[in-house]
């Protein structure tokens, strides 16, 4: 069976679920879609867990193929090419997924953030303000810093700090 | 109905993204701010480079991991095993309790059972076929105390100097390197070269992929400093690549004429510094002593365009590199196992070192050839420990007498304890074990029935002597051919010091307690002492400090001086580089210069470098012949073979196969094909195909790629259920008794 057929055999009723909620949505924007759903908590789980996938392949190879653009943007950034790979925030996909990471697996690198983190107000997490996978600030990929981003204009904001470690040699 | 693969993810990360924004973040996002977590100052248990970690336990459990932001080696950064670390500490795989094979299978015991039998076997043996019938094969993973003590059993009570360690298949080659052509071990200068070099040299390494947070500093400086420029002298495209100007990509094994041609161009066009070469360096065809006019004479026939027929590139890109290094105000170099896995890895390491002497490019900010490690204890433990058949602790030799007094004294035992003659290094000990002659063997915290080259001619001789390996993990290929196998804590659950490339001595703290019934190594080997009759010696040892206080001792007054480095003071810092002779001193940047506190100002006379462990003062440049492989391709095998590394897994994945997100994104083994060779062959990706060698085949994925040059295919080591050693090559450099796993010589077919 090649991987397509076992993709779609594995992931078939959790599909048909997701085709109704997306056929439900009267507007074509992702979050509306989300929202809408009538998606029950069981199928959330499932798809947060990410089954639908062929383990004998990696992240990076099926999402080269699959999401080229988001690869793309990954690697551009910094991430990208440093490699620290999709599972590293999203999770093996199998045992843990994360959708939509938050700020832990951020400071285990960028700890000399966590000061920032703990005073953020607690609906911010890193990517309230950057890209996941460019890492840009969003604002910066609109064209310039918006006034609606409250976090950055804060004084004590990391923004003004630099997120790269300063190997001064001491 | 019609669906993509493509939609549908789309689809479903829509949904899940937006289910869980603004609600359950990563599980534990209270975990790295938690008050409720204790963190304990470590350093990364993976590749060399010394990355400080902190690991985050709870409840007596580890739960986490964090760079340690006040390391300077990696500022808080980790790479994607390290990341991990604190999942590897209770993992499924590891050990719990000691196994002692009975009717052919391993079955637990008690710890009292199994050290009786160990010491039982090891007493007989040497009573019946004399010490030398015995031997230790240790790890640049182990501690530099669990070196220490196993050293002071093994050489200095059982009197046998078979005794080695798996730094000799990774860092002998970069040891002969740094010993011939400066008269010491290890670098002269430190990774804060890195933040002010304005070009590097890459050989033989896969940065990205091998030493990340490494490279990641190399990305850091081309970012602050756009004008900085990198050259890679690799068979391969890595994802190194990704930060190069200038790739050389060599035909494995023929890149000694590379760099004998860039050091012919440096000289030509004007790019020396004759005031140092006429202060601090002297010429040598290996043999004798010749004249700067013979070096220059021999590097004549070396000319671009002989150099790139050897190598298989274009002569343009020589003068290139070369012109690049020589106007470069500042350059390093870095190399690893591309260099160092050679028959020719010191000689490699010579010409290495040489376009450094010649250049002055040498002990200053920015400047120096450094090897880079792959081991977190290698420099440390076993290179200055004294873990190999040939060395006795603080950079000795067995082989000179006053070394074995001294060592003998500090140990406590007669100096006749201590055998003059070395004992057989790695392939050697491996050898004799395959031909019976050597009839037990303690293995410490290292897989050999993985990582040892042409595995086909070793494993019978392991499965047929008394084979006891003390390791925190089970199985692995070594654990099961054993007859007793003993859990050993790991990393987290005792203390220790690794020394990392740099000369880097850092503290690890003890987090939690030993899981199950494992224990430290070091308490290990002490039992088999007292079992042995030789207990009395190691009483003082109750805690891994009693033991590191004893070995600094073995530094004192030596190039590696580690006196200023006691435990009260490396639990307090971020490591020390040595030379650090007393408590007060900072530690040294730039060996052999007036900042190394061992540079003898009277004898230097104003020289700026003084190599002091060369009688006249003078690093060798050295005249070594291009000579190329070991195994070239022929018409019967015409691929050349390399194995190498990814960088989600490590060694022999005994700790990264654990870990569900590593396994993730390197899922099964390959062999690599450049797609030229693919079509000529009329292999497809994801085909299945047998590699052979004339050792053995080995039945793999099929991955078609541009990344190994044409003509050579790449295989990862990593998997146990497919053994890359199958097909690797065990001939030695005989200078460093290092085996040529880079290159052999193939041949593909289809499944």
């Amino acid at each position: 069976m090649n991987r397509k057929n076992l993709f779609a055999l594995i992931m078939f009723p959790l599909l048909f679920l997701l085709l109704i909620a997306y056929a439900c949505s009267s507007t074509t924007t992702t979050r509306k879609v989300a929202n809408q759903s009538p998606v029950t908590p069981a199928a959330v789980s499932e798809d947060e867990k990410h089954l639908d996938v062929d383990f004998t392949i990696s992240c990076l190879e099926c999402h080269t193929e699959e999401t080229p653009e988001v690869v793309a943007d990954w690697s551009a950034g910094t991430h990208g090419k440093v490699n620290v790979g999709c599972f590293v925030c999203h999770g093996d996909g199998e045992d843990e997924y994360y959708a939509s990471p938050g700020t832990d697996a951020c400071l285990s690198c960028h700890d000399s953030l966590a000061t920032e983190v703990a005073e953020a107000q607690t609906d911010e997490t890193c990517f309230t303000c950057h890209d996941g996978h460019k890492l840009k600030f969003h604002a910066e990929q609109h064209g310039g810093f918006g006034a609606s981003h409250p976090g950055w204009l804060r004084p004590d904001s990391h923004i003004k700090s630099t997120h790269s470690p300063q190997y001064t040699g001491d | 109905m019609s669906v993509t693969r493509r939609e549908f993810l789309k689809l479903t990360a829509a949904s899940a993204a937006a289910s869980a924004i603004g609600s359950e973040l990563m599980v534990g996002s209270a975990v790295m701010g938690s008050p409720a977590i204790d963190w304990h100052k470590s350093v990364c248990r993976f590749c060399g480079t010394g990355c400080g970690v902190m690991l985050g336990t709870r409840n007596g459990k580890a739960v986490a991991v964090k760079g340690d932001r006040k390391s300077t080696v990696n500022r808080g950064l980790l790479c994607v095993k390290g990341f991990y670390l604190h999942k590897i500490v209770h993992a499924k795989n590891r050990l719990l309790q000691p196994l002692v094979r009975k009717n052919g299978t391993l079955q637990p015991a008690s710890w009292d059972e199994a050290m009786s039998l160990v010491a039982e076997k090891f007493s007989a043996i040497i009573k019946e076929h004399g010490p030398d019938a015995v031997a230790f094969y240790g790890s640049g993973q182990g501690t530099t105390e669990e070196t220490y003590i196993a050293n002071k059993l093994f050489k200095g009570h059982l009197s046998t100097n078979n005794f080695e360690g798996n730094p000799r298949l990774c860092m002998a080659s970069a040891v002969g390197g740094y010993l011939t052509s400066f008269g010491a071990d290890e670098p002269v200068g430190t990774y804060d070269d890195i933040e002010h070099a304005e070009l590097f040299l890459l050989i033989g390494s896969n940065t990205a992929e091998a030493h990340p947070v490494l490279f990641d500093r190399l990305v850091a400086r081309k970012k602050n400093h756009p004008s900085t420029k990198i050259i890679t002298i690799d068979p391969r495209k890595t994802p190194t690549n990704k930060i190069v100007d200038l790739h050389l990509q060599v035909i494995p094994g023929y890149d000694l004429a590379v760099m004998h041609a860039i050091a012919r161009i440096l000289i030509k066009e004007g790019y020396t510094d004759e005031k140092f070469i006429s202060e601090s360096v002297t010429f040598s065809d290996g043999k004798k002593k010749i004249s700067y006019e013979g070096y220059k004479r021999f590097l004549e026939k070396f000319t671009p365009e002989y150099a790139a027929e050897k190598a298989g590139i274009d002569p343009q890109d020589i003068v290139k590199a070369a012109r690049m290094f020589g106007e470069a105000k500042t350059a390093m170099s870095m190399w690893t196992m591309g260099v160092n896995q050679r028959t020719r890895g010191v000689w490699l390491n010579n010409l290495m070192h040489n376009i450094h002497l010649l250049t002055g490019k040498l002990g200053k900010p920015g400047c120096d050839s450094f090897s880079l490690t792959g081991q977190p204890n290698a420099c440390g433990g076993v290179r200055e420990g004294g873990g190999l058949c040939h060395l006795l602790p603080g950079h000795r030799k067995v082989a000179v007498k006053q070394h074995r007094e001294e060592i003998a004294a500090i140990w406590n035992v007669p100096a006749s304890n201590i055998k003059p003659k070395p004992g057989k290094h790695t392939m050697a000990m491996f050898s004799a074990i395959a031909a019976g002659e050597i009839k037990a063997a303690y293995i410490m915290c290292t897989n050999p029935a993985h990582s040892l080259p042409n595995l086909n001619k070793y494993l019978q001789g392991l499965k047929d002597c008394f084979l006891v390996v003390a390791d925190s993990f089970h199985p692995t290929e070594t654990t099961k051919l054993a007859d007793v196998v003993l859990p050993a804590a790991f990393w987290g659950e005792k203390e220790g010091v690794y020394g990392c490339t740099e000369r880097r001595s850092q503290h690890m703290a003890q987090a939690i307690q030993p899981q199950g019934q494992a224990r430290w190594d070091g308490e290990i080997l002490m039992d088999l002492a007292r079992r042995l009759g030789h207990g009395k010696n190691f009483e003082h040892f109750k805690t891994p400090e009693d033991v590191w206080t004893e070995y600094i001792t073995t530094t004192k007054g030596r190039d590696m001086d580690l006196t200023g480095a006691p435990y009260s003071r490396l639990r307090k810092v971020r490591g020390l580089r040595w030379p650090v002779p007393d408590e007060k001193h900072p530690g040294t940047w730039h060996r052999f210069t007036e900042e190394d506190p061992l540079f003898p100002k009277e004898k230097a006379k104003g020289r700026r470098m003084y190599f002091y462990n060369k009688p006249d003062g003078r690093a060798v440049v050295f005249a070594r012949p291009d000579k190329g492989p070991e195994e070239p391709v022929d018409a019967e095998y015409p691929l050349v073979l390399s194995t190498g590394r990814v960088l989600e897994h490590w060694h022999t994945m005994t700790m990264t196969g654990s870990v569900k997100q590593l396994v993730r994104a390197v899922p099964q083994p390959y062999v690599e094909i450049n797609p030229e060779d693919a079509k000529e062959l009329g292999f497809a990706d994801k085909d299945t195909a047998i590699v052979e060698t004339r050792r053995g085949e080995l039945k793999l994925m099929v991955r078609v790629i541009d990344r190994p040059r044409k003509g050579t295919i790449f295989i990862p080591w990593h998997w146990p259920e497919k053994l890359a050693n199958l097909l690797t090559t065990d001939a030695i450099d005989p200078g460093s008794k290092e085996p040529e796993y880079k290159i052999c010589a193939a041949r593909i077919r289809k499944a």
